[in-house]
């Protein structure tokens, strides 16, 4: 009969492609199938797994984690399948978050983070657990999810241990979340603290000096606080070896604390750095022509004005503030796209 | 007059229009120095009071009550410096209904005025100086798409500081329709800047309310709990509010896309039916922040006017 060859079929086929494998329910082979082809290059199962109910992702990650646990070593096919599942989940979270939703937190990287807790348990320095930590935070950072991406960014140091990155992240989390509340008047469930981002960042220095993105965000805390003299210390050190992006900030970071200071010479000097670096960069720009007008040179100011409105070809990320002041929402979706590939080696 | 001259008259704010021989040692202006011009609007309930004169107002300036003139406002130009919002939110009906409303608005104008069009997201693009041309109005409008973030703070600078000293009278018109998500540029800041400048600022925005359904759930819980959140764009546009406040214009609030027309008419037939008065200043300070203060002596109406202006030294350097 047809169906029962069907079926035997299908059971064959099974046995075949894993010979170590006790039989899957249907909703546990549906699942697996999914992986498989997304870990082929397959996008199109991403809608499919992203319907799936909560029963049959259920049967899945079961299936997935009993595979894992039978042979936890990397190159084995359950911590690919598990891999897999982590990147195929955070797919379906990051395309099924709309233009008008706020959270992308969904059950979707609920699920996945689940699976590289798993992961991180057998093996903390995995790739592809530390770098989803960073993707999901930087999701987050992108919608202005603070509270989610600080819960996030502590439960990674839970489990991956105290790493630069975690820390860094933390320190980010926290003087995003601040600027959000104090400088644009949002008021989020998480409103960020200045002191506390001050201390990470000291804290990522101390793990890893080399960060020179922790240094200038260090200096950038310091102006926000007031201590604006420890600031342009601290923005003065960066070397010119950090390459030009870092090092426009710097200058930047460093006039406006020359500024909060009332030295306007010196600042417009820091400012006229930055643009000799980012000739393209409008915040520079518009903070040397704010200066320039508050000071009542009227023509310098619109010259500087016109300089950067008249450019109608500059991208949004030829100003390094763009990306800046998003945290680690810049590095999302580069991250994310370099996980995909992890998992489709 | 003399370069020294040249440079106060560019130091002082640009709300004052300097005729000569102004002492910037004297700590109080001295007579026939410069003339102050302040734009007012009056109002019951939303209608425009006609009829005014200026006999009906007194200004005070720091306090101390000037001699007002009315200047006839049919003789005064009009610069129009539209400011527009074209962040990814704007993409779709809204932008197309924003080009209607820009389209109608420039076609409104009479032929001696002009107008600029700065576009925001991201970046700030200015797609078109002031300029009597309605060809190259209408081009640069059409050039205008919608993706990236919002400047909103970097952009209203922009657009004062491109604001020019000329005898017209200036509508910075701003329309957004969300909060600033990129500015390097300050709220302190671009209100500092609002003081230093004549142009009326006008802002408009969407009333409607937009609501945000995401899931909130506990990292290891898979129980997720819908949170929806309502919130209104008027809400939003707390810097608007407070630079139309500062300059003496108005936040207009459109209920739908296609009410923007409506809204953008609206602003210009305000702007039309305003009263700009004149004084020369005496009895005030000669540098620094004066506070104005403008009522009817008698008739009924809300006065509308900027807070102040400031008399600056000149440059430092």
């Amino acid at each position: 009969m047809q169906p029962r060859a069907v079926v035997i079929g299908s059971l064959a086929m099974l046995l075949l492609t894993d010979p170590g494998a006790t039989a899957q329910t249907p909703s546990e082979s549906r699942y697996i199938q999914i992986l498989e082809r997304y870990q082929k290059g397959d996008d199109d199962v991403v809608p499919i797994l992203a319907s799936l109910d909560d029963k049959a992702i259920e049967a899945g990650e079961h299936a997935v984690v009993k595979a894992f646990e039978e042979a936890p070593i990397p190159s084995s096919r359950g911590a690919r399948l598990l891999r897999t599942a982590i990147v195929a989940h955070t797919d379906a979270a990051i395309r099924g978050r709309s233009a008008s939703t706020p959270i992308p937190w969904s059950p979707h990287l609920s699920t996945a983070q689940r699976y590289v807790e798993r992961l991180a348990a057998k093996t903390r320095d995995d790739p592809v657990a530390l770098q989803w930590w960073l993707t999901a935070i930087g999701a987050m950072h992108a919608q202005r999810n603070y509270a989610q991406a600080m819960t996030t960014a502590r439960r990674a140091r839970q489990v991956c241990g105290e790493r630069p990155e975690f820390v860094f992240a933390i320190g980010v989390t926290n003087e995003l979340a601040w600027v959000w509340e104090h400088e644009e008047n949002f008021h989020s469930p998480f409103s960020g603290s200045l002191d506390d981002a001050e201390k990470n960042y000291a804290q990522v220095l101390a793990l890893d000096p080399a960060l020179i993105e922790a240094r200038i965000r260090l200096g950038r805390v310091r102006t926000l606080r007031g201590d604006t003299q420890s600031a342009a210390r601290t923005l003065a050190a960066v070397p010119d070896s950090a390459g030009p992006a870092l090092v426009y900030l710097a200058r930047l970071f460093e006039g406006d604390a020359l500024e909060r200071q009332g030295s306007l010479a010196e600042a417009r000097k820091r400012y006229d750095a930055a643009v000799r670096l980012r000739p393209q960069g409008q915040s520079a720009l518009l903070a040397l022509a704010y200066s320039e007008y508050q000071d009542g040179a009227r023509p310098e100011a619109v010259g500087h004005v016109r300089e950067t409105a008249a450019n109608r070809i500059a991208a949004d990320d030829s100003d390094p503030w763009f990306w800046y002041s998003l945290g680690l929402a810049w590095v999302a979706n580069p991250a994310f796209a370099a996980l995909r590939a992890e998992v489709r080696k | 007059m003399t370069r020294t001259a040249s440079r106060a008259i560019a130091g002082v704010t640009a709300c004052i229009t300097i005729t000569i021989g102004i002492t910037l040692s004297a700590q109080r202006f001295t007579s026939h120095a410069v003339a102050v011009r302040v734009d007012v609007l009056v109002t019951d309930g939303k209608t425009p009071v006609p009829g005014l004169t200026a006999a009906d107002f007194e200004v005070r300036d720091a306090g101390v009550v000037q001699n007002v003139k009315q200047i006839d406002i049919e003789q005064l130009p009009l610069n129009l410096v539209l400011t527009v919002d074209t962040s990814q939110s704007v993409e779709g009906t809204r932008m197309t209904a924003l080009l209607d409303a820009a389209r109608r608005l420039v076609g409104a104008l009479r032929e001696p005025d002009r107008v600029a069009l700065l576009s925001f997201s991201t970046r700030v693009r200015l797609l078109s100086p002031l300029t009597p041309s309605r060809p190259q109005i209408t081009a640069a409008l059409n050039q205008l798409s919608a993706s990236g973030a919002t400047s909103l703070r970097d952009a209203v600078f922009s657009a004062l500081a491109l604001r020019e000293d000329d005898p017209g009278r200036t509508l910075l018109l701003v329309f957004s329709d969300g909060n600033d998500t990129s500015s390097w540029l300050t709220t302190p800041k671009v209100m500092e800047a609002a003081r230093r400048t004549d142009a009326v600022v006008y802002a408009v925005g969407i009333r409607q309310q937009a609501q945000f359904t995401g899931y909130s759930v506990t990292p290891l819980s898979r129980e997720p709990t819908v949170v929806t959140r309502t919130q209104t764009v008027e809400e939003m546009g707390e810097f608007l509010r407070k630079v139309t406040e500062e300059t003496g214009g108005r936040a207009l609030f459109a209920s739908t896309d296609a009410d923007l027309r409506g809204t953008f008419a609206r602003t210009l037939d305000e702007f039309r039916n305003r009263y700009v008065l004149s004084y020369t200043p005496t009895g005030v300070a000669a540098t620094g922040w004066h506070t104005l203060n403008v009522k009817l002596k008698s008739k009924r109406g809300k006065v509308t006017a900027r807070r102040g202006y400031f008399a600056d030294l000149p440059p430092s350097r």
